[in-house]
Formats: structure tokens, C-alpha cells, sequence
């Protein structure tokens, strides 16, 4: 059982349906939607289906509308059981990667609208990241300026796999006005399915696809780290959210090793990767793709090597655990009282500053 | 193809080749595999793991069942181009991320492998991972064990546990070798993936080869270094 | 103590370098503007020749396209994997506090013939697990200086 207090870095509000945001968009958009008929179209990401027994946890599911779509449940399952301090919503949303930019910008306004007045209006134990179009990095900067005076909105989403990698220049507007705000970037799981998880192709099922979302974390860290987004932002921090966490060792030996040898190339990245992980990025803990022995997770928390990384989450309403054992089992108590509470309060300035 | 064993394997007895074959061809790629069964010249067949689609899907079966049925194991050698981007979020601008990106690839493979059920359809079938590391190999078998419980009724096909797949049909070759901040953790790395399923690499003769004398940065045990050094390549290519 | 003459100054132009062997150990001995350096041709990394590599200039960027190309001709390249390396201090640029390349004094001293000069290096540590101890020296022809003491015990630890 977690204790009261906590801080859920990781929640899922579904919109109901695409006929929600209407009372959301402005006029242009909404005439827009309703002649092409795009609210009878829920627009679910495909990497988050609906129908996924990950993607939903059977007790959490409401009595009508997709998982994570009512308040009242949220409540009932999470907010009054946990009592958490905070709790943070990152919607899912395939508004954040439509392939028309202004369609996308114009309902991820909405999202954020509908977000304001259906939830963070409605308890105030509730924060929220701002939902951007993926690929529109000005419009994206543009939502994050319009968004950024409510201080209930705590970071920036973005997606590990989309167009671009990460890290290119292209996408600085972001960074940019996510560093003017105090707005940590949070890297969500997830794909827009521009590119197939990795040169090797399309797999067959959505396991490999979700599967293949620690690799894209690889790739997009590695992109932020080679592109020298850390030095041109040097407030800025990534959460990276819903990763699997496990992976990052591996990946920071190799990085590092590749560092050494290359590093003229991107002649910024002048601090050892791993160094500048341990110091600019954060991971929710949820899922957590722990090892099958005690001593085996205790290497790879030494692994790791800081106790300021892993942030808790409940990532509600994915299926990852039963019952309330929210916690990877087998952690010491002094990494769990950080990640429960403190590492989120340094994560997260506003958190504290509201 | 037939000039490697030749110009290579003929004058100098201790090199062994691999079997190159076209994967999208499959007619060509099974008879290439046919001729070369027994050839004791040939020690594998090398398939590039950046194909168009994942070596598990169904179109590739036939092939891989090739290799089981003739006796050889299959090398992923890092390689091929698909015209897949190198990263699920599109071409990274630098090497210094393509070369990192080629793990992902290898995981793409593994993880197909495992989720279509070839291991489960072709006992028999051994796979090699070349140059692409393999530090990252036990986390993976962690992620693919937890997200499958989940989700097997998806893969339905899959009767065990992912990471007992990996441990009994996959190796990996060492190079390049992960380089741990502490030393100590190749060994538990080493422990986690199975010592009898390393084989040193030194791959000869790019610039990011690994010296058999200096690549480990930890002493490995005896008996492990005896099976990585030799005995694990001797049995899988039945050099005796 | 030990010092040798390694070479006759003119042998060694500016940006240009010498191997040397003393007592079975290979050490490079370069010219950087006028001034020498000498490093063990052995990189802490893997044990390369490391003063076979590239000499090539310090690559920095204080943010990500501002390119700057200081110190010209000032680093040495592993031929292997290309870590670089401070031909001045031995330091890695990487991990320039625990990664370096054992380094040796050179000094110039009048030698050899009338009007001649000569390099004299020398080292007066103990090396590493290659199981040598005591005084060594840069071989050359002759004379030679003592040094202070470089750690290489990242390829011994």
C-alpha cells in the first residue's frame, strides 16, 4: 500500500469520445470536424488500442467509455484509495500526431481545454502535462505559451517515437519554451508510426510493438544526447515516462562507449552521457521491467547509479499490477521514500510553487 | 558464396565462412543453403538483421527452418538496408547515434523471433547475434517475460516464457563490447545472458574491434573464459 | 633515474614525431610548435599503439553548432578507437582524469657533436603489471633526465 502523500507522475484521462471536445475547439475547427464527420471518429492511438487488456485494468473499468475516461472512477480507484499529493495526467491521444498540423494543433487544444474544465477544475489533487502536436514544433511551442500561465500544467508531452528524432534542431521551439516555464519535457511510450520501430521493420503483434517502446526511448535519448539539446537548454529536464526503466544501463555503457570513440563529431556533448542522464533525466517507475531475482534488482539499482532518477507512477489505467502493489517489489526504503514524494518535487517545480 | 571459401577458408584451414544468402529470395536462399549443407568450410549463414520486415514473420520461416534442418546456426550480422529509418523516431543526424541504433535492430529480431513463435516451431534453430553488443540482451528478456504475461492472449502460439527462449536458442558475440562504469557488472551481465552462450568477437578489422587480451576491463573466471574464448564457439560450429 | 638521448632535435620536425624503444618499451617522442612531448605507445584503452595514431586538432563546440577548432595538431588520435588524446599531458579528452596515457619528460640539451643538440627523455617509475620495476629508461645514445610519475593503472587495475 503506498502511503498518502505520494505523487502519481503518471495518469491516463481518456477523452470519451471526439464529440467531448466540441464544446472544446473554437468555431473554425468545430465547423471543420463536424462537415468531414471526424467526431464520429474517436481517434485512438494505435499505440494504445483501446481493446488491449495492457491498456486497461478490468477493475478499472468504467461502466461505460473507454478506461481512464471518468473522473469519478479515477477517484474511486486511484484518488481516494492512494490519497496521493499529486497526480499528473498525460492524455494519450491521437490529436498529438494527425498528419494535417493545424487539425492536430486545434485538438490538442482542446484536449488541454477539456483537461482544464473536466478534470483539473474538478480536483485539485490533479496537475497535467500539456498536450502539443508532435510534429508542428512552432504550434507546439505556440500551445505551451498559451497553456504555460496555469500552473496546474506541469510539464510538456511528447512521444519517444515520431518523425523527427528527438533531439534535431527542428524541434528546439519546444524545448525552447518548455525551458521559459519551468516545464520539465515528459517522453511518453509511444509511437506516431511514422517509422517502424527500428530499421529492422514492422513486427506482427502489439506486444512487439510495445515491446520495441524501450528502444525507441534508446534512440530518442541518444538523439537529445547527440544533438546537444541538454547543453542548449541547460535548465531544461526529460521525464521519460512509461519506459520499462531496466534498459537505460545497458544503453548508457554503450552510449558512453561510443562517446569516447566519436565524440568529435558532435564536439558539444563535452560530459560524459551517462553523467548527464544521472543529472537531467527522470523515469516513472511504471511499468518496472524488473529482473526475476532480489539480487539481480539490486545490481541494477547500482546500475542505475542515483537515486533521484525513478519517479512513482501508477500509470492508471494500463494493466501493469493488481490490487495496490503499485511498487516494483524488492526496493530499498530510501529509494522508494525518494522516488514516492521527493524526486517528484525536484522534477517538477511547480509542484511545489503552484 | 562460393570465392569466401575459397579465397579465404581454402588456404588458410582455421577461417570458416558464413553462408550469404538473398532473404528476399527465398527459392535462391534455400538452395544456396542446400549446396553448402556439409560443407564443413562453412560454419553458419549470415542473414543482415535490417531487413524489410522482422525475421520472425511468417515469409522467412521456410528459410530459417533451412538452416536448422542443415545444421546451421544463423548469424545476425549487423548489416542490410532496408530503407527502414535507423530509429523508430526517424534518421538520426549522427553516427553517433546510428552506431548505438544497431542494437535496436537486434532487438526488433529478437523480439520477433520470440513473439511469432519460430524458436517454438524450429527446436533446433540456433541464432547468433553479431556486433551488436549484448549487454542489453538480459533487459529485454526481463521486458519481454512481464509485457507477455499480459498480453499472451495476442500470442497464444507462445508456450514459454520468452527469456527461456532467448536463454536456450540465442547467443551473442562480444563485440563491441559494452564497457560497464563498473567493471564488475560484465559479470553478472555475462551471468544473467548464460556464460555458455558468449562467444568472444573481435571483429577484424573495423576501427571499433575488441583485443582479445584487453576487451573484458574484469577478469573473467577460468571457466568462464575457457567457454567464451573457445568452447561455446567449438561446440555451436562443431569445429571438431 | 634515468635518462636517454632519444634523437638529435633537427630528427624530429615540428608536428612530427619519432618511436623510440628502451628496454623493450616503445615510446613516441613528438614535436608540437618547437616544444617535445613523449608518451608510451600503448593507449589505456585497449593497448594500441597509440603513437601510430592520427595527430589532430582539439575538435570543441561550447553549443551544439559552434564549431571551434583549437589547439591545431595538439591531439592524439588512437588508431584503434579513436579516443583522443593531450599529446602535452597524456590526459584523454574524454575522461581526462582517470583515463590517460603515461607521459615522459623530454628536455633539450646541448650533445652529441660540436653545435649538435640532443632529446633526452627518462622515467624513474614503476610500470605496471607487466611485471618491471625499477629505473627504465629512454635509450637514445647517452645522456638523460629524470621524470615525475604518470599513472596508467586504468589498463593495470
Amino acid at each position: 500500500m503506498i502511503q498518502a502523500g505520494a505523487i502519481d507522475c503518471d495518469i491516463h484521462p481518456a477523452v470519451p469520445n471526439t464529440r467531448t471536445l466540441l464544446p472544446h475547439l473554437d468555431d473554425y475547427w468545430r465547423e471543420h470536424i463536424l462537415r468531414r464527420g471526424l467526431e464520429r471518429d474517436n481517434l485512438e492511438t494505435s499505440a494504445y488500442p483501446v481493446g488491449a487488456p495492457i491498456n486497461a485494468r478490468p477493475d478499472w473499468q468504467p461502466a461505460a467509455g473507454p478506461a481512464g475516461s471518468s473522473l469519478a472512477s479515477l477517484q474511486a480507484h486511484i484518488l481516494d484509495p492512494m490519497q496521493p499529493r499529486a497526480a499528473i495526467c498525460n492524455v494519450l491521444h491521437g490529436a498529438q500526431m494527425m498528419m494535417s498540423e493545424d487539425l492536430s494543433a486545434a485538438l490538442c487544444r482542446a484536449i488541454n481545454n477539456w483537461l482544464v474544465a473536466e478534470w483539473l477544475d474538478r480536483d485539485p489533487r490533479l496537475r497535467a502535462s500539456i498536450v502539443v502536436p508532435v510534429h508542428s514544433p512552432d504550434l507546439a511551442a505556440e500551445e505551451i505559451e498559451r497553456m504555460a500561465p496555469d500552473r496546474r500544467f506541469v510539464q510538456v508531452l511528447l512521444l519517444a517515437m515520431t518523425e523527427l528524432p528527438l533531439g534535431r534542431r527542428q524541434n528546439w521551439p519546444i524545448y525552447r519554451a518548455a525551458e521559459r516555464h519551468g516545464l520539465p519535457v515528459g517522453i511518453h511510450a509511444g509511437s506516431s508510426f511514422r517509422h517502424p520501430p527500428s530499421a529492422g521493420g514492422w513486427g506482427s503483434f502489439y506486444l512487439e510493438d510495445y515491446v520495441s517502446y524501450a528502444q525507441g526511448f534508446a534512440a530518442a535519448l541518444n538523439s537529445l544526447l547527440a544533438e546537444g539539446v541538454f547543453q542548449k537548454f541547460p535548465d531544461l529536464r526529460v521525464v521519460l515516462i512509461e519506459s520499462g526503466v531496466t534498459w537505460l544501463p545497458a544503453n548508457l555503457w554503450r552510449v558512453n562507449k561510443t562517446w569516447r570513440g566519436v565524440r568529435a563529431e558532435v564536439p558539444w556533448l563535452n560530459r560524459l552521457p551517462a553523467d548527464i542522464v544521472r543529472a537531467r533525466v527522470r523515469l516513472t517507475a511504471q511499468p518496472f521491467d524488473a529482473p526475476p531475482d532480489a539480487a539481480a534488482l539490486a545490481t541494477l539499482l547500482e546500475q542505475l547509479g542515483s537515486e533521484d532518477m525513478l519517479l512513482f507512477a501508477t500509470d492508471y489505467p494500463h494493466w501493469h499490477y493488481d490490487g495496490t502493489e503499485a511498487l516494483p517489489p524488492g526496493l530499498p526504503a530510501g529509494l522508494l521514500r525518494k522516488m514516492l514524494v521527493e524526486n517528484a518535487l525536484a522534477t517538477y517545480p511547480r509542484l511545489t510553487a503552484p | 558464396m562460393s570465392g569466401n571459401a575459397r579465397n579465404s577458408c581454402d588456404p588458410e584451414p582455421r577461417l570458416k565462412a558464413s553462408v550469404q544468402i538473398t532473404l528476399e529470395h527465398e527459392a535462391s536462399a534455400l538452395a544456396e543453403i542446400e549446396r553448402r549443407a556439409g560443407d564443413p568450410r562453412f560454419a553458419q549463414v549470415n542473414i543482415p538483421p535490417r531487413g524489410l520486415e522482422p525475421l520472425g514473420r511468417h515469409r522467412y520461416r521456410r528459410i530459417l527452418a533451412a538452416c536448422a534442418a542443415n545444421g546451421f546456426p544463423v548469424s545476425l550480422h549487423l548489416g542490410g538496408s532496408s530503407g527502414h529509418a535507423s530509429t523508430g523516431g526517424g534518421w538520426p543526424s549522427f553516427y553517433h547515434e546510428e552506431h548505438p541504433s544497431y542494437v535496436q535492430s537486434m532487438q526488433t529480431l529478437v523480439t520477433s523471433l520470440v513473439c511469432e513463435g519460430v524458436f517454438e516451431e524450429i527446436p533446433d534453430l540456433k541464432v547468433v547475434l553479431v556486433e551488436g553488443g549484448f549487454a542489453w540482451l538480459p533487459a529485454l528478456a526481463w521486458r519481454l517475460d512481464k509485457h507477455w504475461k499480459r498480453l499472451r492472449a495476442e500470442v497464444p502460439h507462445l508456450r514459454r516464457a520468452p527469456s527461456e527462449q532467448i536463454r536456450e536458442h540465442i547467443w551473442v558475440t562480444t563485440q563491441p563490447i559494452e564497457e560497464p562504469e563498473r567493471p564488475a557488472d560484465m559479470l553478472s551481465t555475462i551471468e544473467w545472458i548464460g556464460p555458455e552462450r558468449v562467444m568472444f568477437s573481435t571483429d577484424y578489422p573495423h576501427w571499433d574491434q575488441d583485443d582479445p587480451r584487453y576487451a573484458f576491463k574484469v577478469r573473467l573466471p577460468e571457466d568462464w573464459a575457457r567457454l567464451i574464448y573457445r568452447e561455446n564457439a567449438r561446440t555451436l560450429y562443431r569445429l571438431d | 633515474m634515468s635518462r636517454h638521448v632519444v634523437a638529435a632535435v633537427g630528427e624530429i620536425p615540428p608536428g612530427g614525431r619519432k618511436l623510440v624503444t628502451i628496454r623493450g618499451r616503445e615510446i613516441g617522442v613528438f614535436n608540437l610548435d618547437g616544444e617535445f612531448f613523449a608518451l608510451i605507445n600503448r593507449c589505456p584503452h585497449q593497448g594500441a599503439a597509440l603513437c601510430r595514431g592520427e595527430i589532430v586538432s582539439r575538435l570543441e563546440a561550447p553549443l551544439p553548432g559552434e564549431y571551434r577548432l583549437a589547439k591545431q595538431g595538439a591531439m592524439l588520435r588512437c588508431p584503434w578507437h579513436c579516443w583522443e588524446f593531450d599529446i602535452r599531458t597524456g590526459q584523454s579528452w574524454c575522461d581526462p582524469n582517470d583515463v590517460k596515457a603515461r607521459t615522459y619528460n623530454v628536455t633539450v640539451e646541448p650533445g652529441g657533436g660540436p653545435g649538435q643538440r640532443a632529446l633526452r627523455g627518462g622515467n624513474g617509475e614503476r610500470l605496471g603489471r607487466a611485471g618491471l620495476r625499477g629505473n627504465h629508461a629512454l635509450t637514445g645514445a647517452g645522456r638523460v633526465l629524470p621524470v615525475g610519475h604518470h599513472d596508467d593503472s586504468f589498463m593495470d587495475a
